[in-house]
């Protein structure tokens, strides 16, 4: 039997089995509707679409609602207009029907009432609309052609540059590095737990021993860990994807523009430090005597998880301070903290390959020597917890014969 | 053929097996017994390949025993080996495709293997929903599931009511009776006796004794003559005998040990002189008696 077809079917029976369960489902279940939630609630209530106002209007130059329109939009605002005699107008604006009533008299007076009061950024629209309205007026009059005016009283698209420290880097970009980052963290410490579980249950039941008699440790750590992440990998799709489509298809968010790189980054990272994590959680696994000791056996893996995705959270204040590239270089962080980095365009596409490739090597490093100690650990049943050093010591092969005397 | 040569193994100070050697033939139930402790899971384990001896090998049909020939047996460990939560039937697929077959056969052989295991109406439901004794014979199933050439099967009866020993007892039989090597180890002497040809006992990793049942028995030369008499006058014709001496007596009749050359029919002529027999029975050691006399303890 080919090394691939045994790993293959122990990752076809980690993902049957681990989807049929209950749980699974209903853990699944849960996480899409929370994901929905998320997406759609917000979009229901609604307070997250552009701002609002009405605006009545009476007497002034001609072009005096287009320009409120316009100082509106420049605000993101949205600006309805109701074109009202000036009794009317007062009225409607005195009794809080419209935001503000705007009345202009004969002499360039201009009169705005509103019910309580008025906040700033209308104030400054309609100051803003009324002063060019009175220039598009006076420019008209003077002979100058209405499509030369609306050209020289549009507000320019102003170029902003900035020299800060943080310049260029967005912050809905880090968001979406830190989403990634903080979802890679839980994806790897929970699919590296189950990794160890799996490995400690099957010790625990003897099972590794009928599966060594058909297996490579090597076939067995390395189907596992790929069954087990497929799971993963389709929850995690399962969950996203659904509340994705919701998000895009009610436009309610607005898509920072690192979004596709950077969970594409994520999904790449996702498997570099799986294999990484996977390799070590299986391994570590199967030095327990219990199943109860797989959180203790492999508290070293989450606490180097947890430095990963602190450093990330960390990083994201400043992408520069002199530790970030260091450890967004060495395997245990790599997976956490790069994308970070992708996520604030600070980094060049060649680093994130190196680094990705010194994991990939130290993953294929760690599934060596993790399915050695997976062998001598899962050969040592019964009494006390078998010690790394001691497993990584014991021969690699087995079945070898003696020398007969 | 199995070959065990000269397989010790120390857990640190600890000597689990010393210089073990025995055979397997095919075609026979062979079981490798002692008390609990004595090394029989270990030599089981080498065997099988889990754990690799200190000294010794195993051979197989004169080879060493590689992936290639270990996936042509059928192993049982010491009690479980199955997944809890998975269900009888998929457990049964998986282990058969492990070892080589295709779907569709390794399908055919799991519900073959139940219905002849009688546990055909418990397929889908996961293995811990079994009684100990319908787990073990999905343990057994799932040795068998891949027809391998020779069967290791380590404590198969631990845990067993009687009944229960009885029907794996004929399957391992059936095994045997269609050609295949079968080796299998236990603690219950007594309760294994009329199952295996051939034995091995082992104690504190040594091997005590080795040979065909009967053949161990014969070589005693112990053999125990019961007689359950009803006395015609009050002498007691069971003393004086040359080579015969009183074992016990009680409420089942007086027991007889007789010395290699005596004739058990001239003692039985001696009670039925004497008045009439109600019950007899020559009988020979237990197996469980040949092994604390062969260690040096008293069987009584």
């Amino acid at each position: 039997m080919s090394r691939w077809r045994g790993a293959k079917l122990v990752a076809g029976r980690e993902v049957r089995e681990r989807v049929r369960t209950r749980t699974f489902r209903v853990t699944t279940a849960i996480l899409v509707i929370v994901a929905l939630a998320a997406v759609l609630i917000p979009a229901a209530v609604g307070d997250d679409g552009p701002a609002r106002s009405t605006v009545a209007v009476a007497g002034g130059p001609a072009s005096l609602p287009d320009a409120l329109v316009a100082a509106g939009a420049a605000q993101d605002r949205t600006i309805t207009i109701r074109r009202l005699g000036e009794a009317e107008a007062a009225r409607q604006g005195a009794a809080g029907d419209v935001s503000a009533a705007v009345i202009a008299g004969d002499a360039g007076t201009v009169r705005v009432v509103v019910e309580d009061d008025i906040s700033d950024e209308l104030r400054g629209i309609i100051a803003q609309a009324v002063a060019g309205a009175r220039v598009t007026d006076a420019l008209a009059r003077a002979g100058l052609p209405p499509s030369r005016v609306a050209e020289m009283v549009a507000p320019p698209d102003l170029d902003v540059q900035a020299r800060g420290e943080r310049a260029g880097v967005d912050g809905g970009d880090l968001a979406v590095g830190f989403i990634v980052a903080l979802v890679l963290y839980m994806a790897l410490l929970f699919s590296g737990i189950q990794v160890a579980t799996g490995v400690a249950e099957e010790k625990a039941t003897r099972v590794s021993e009928v599966l060594l008699a058909s297996l490579r440790p090597s076939e067995l750590l390395l189907g596992k860990v790929a069954g087990i992440g497929v799971v993963a990998l389709g929850q995690l799709a399962a969950v996203a994807v659904p509340a994705l489509i919701a998000a895009f298809a009610l436009n309610s968010v607005d898509v920072p523009e690192a979004t596709v790189g950077t969970i594409l980054w994520g999904l790449v990272w996702f498997f570099a430090g799986y294999a990484l994590y996977g390799a070590a959680y299986g391994a570590l696994g199967a030095l327990v005597a219990r199943q109860q000791e797989v959180g203790q056996a492999t508290a070293p893996l989450a606490l180097l998880l947890v430095c990963g995705y602190l450093g990330s959270t960390f990083a994201a204040a400043d992408l520069e301070a002199w530790w970030v590239r260091p450890l967004s270089l060495l395997p245990p962080f790599a997976p956490m903290m790069m994308p970070m980095r992708v996520a604030g365009d600070a980094v060049s596409t060649a680093e994130v390959l190196g680094a990705l490739l010194v994991t990939l090597v130290a993953a294929a490093v760690l599934i060596v020597l993790g399915a050695r100690v997976y062998r001598a650990g899962i050969t040592r049943t019964g009494g006390t917890r078998l010690r790394l050093r001691e497993a990584l010591m014991a021969p690699a092969r087995r079945a070898r014969p003696a020398p007969s005397r | 053929m199995l070959e065990i040569r000269g397989l010790t193994k120390r857990f640190g100070d600890r000597i689990a097996l010393d210089r073990l050697s025995m055979t397997v033939p095919p075609g026979q139930v062979v079981g490798l017994l002692g008390p609990n402790g004595s090394g029989k899971t270990t030599a089981m384990r080498i065997v099988f390949g889990v754990i690799d001896a200190d000294e010794g090998e195993v051979t197989y049909g004169g080879g060493r025993i590689g992936p290639e020939v270990r996936r042509r047996f059928g192993y049982m460990p010491e009690e479980r080996g199955l997944y809890p939560d998975m269900r009888v039937r998929d457990q049964l697929v998986y282990f058969a495709r492990l070892a080589g077959l295709e779907r569709e056969r390794a399908r055919a052989r799991a519900d073959a293997l139940l219905e002849r295991l009688e546990i055909a109406e418990r397929a889908d439901e996961p293995v811990q929903a079994l009684s100990l004794g319908n787990q073990q014979r999905v343990q057994l199933a799932a040795a068998l599931v891949h027809d391998p050439e020779a069967l290791v099967l380590d404590e198969p009866f631990s845990g067993l009511d009687p009944v229960a020993v009885a029907g794996l007892s004929e399957i391992v039989s059936e095994a045997a009776g269609e050609g295949r090597l079968v080796l299998f180890s236990s603690h219950q002497l007594d309760l294994v006796e009329g199952l295996c040809e051939s034995v091995a006992v082992i104690d504190h990793g040594r091997l005590v004794m080795a040979g065909r049942v009967a053949d161990l028995k014969e070589a005693s030369g112990r053999r125990e003559l019961r007689v359950d008499l009803e006395p015609a006058n009050g002498v007691p014709w069971e003393r004086g005998m040359a080579g015969v001496r009183v074992v016990s007596s009680d409420a089942e009749g007086v027991r007889l040990a007789l010395d290699p050359g005596v004739d058990a029919l001239e003692v039985l002529d001696a009670a039925r002189a004497a008045g009439r027999v109600r019950d007899f029975a020559l009988e020979q050691p237990t197996l469980a008696e040949l092994f604390l006399a062969a260690v040096g303890r008293e069987a009584r």
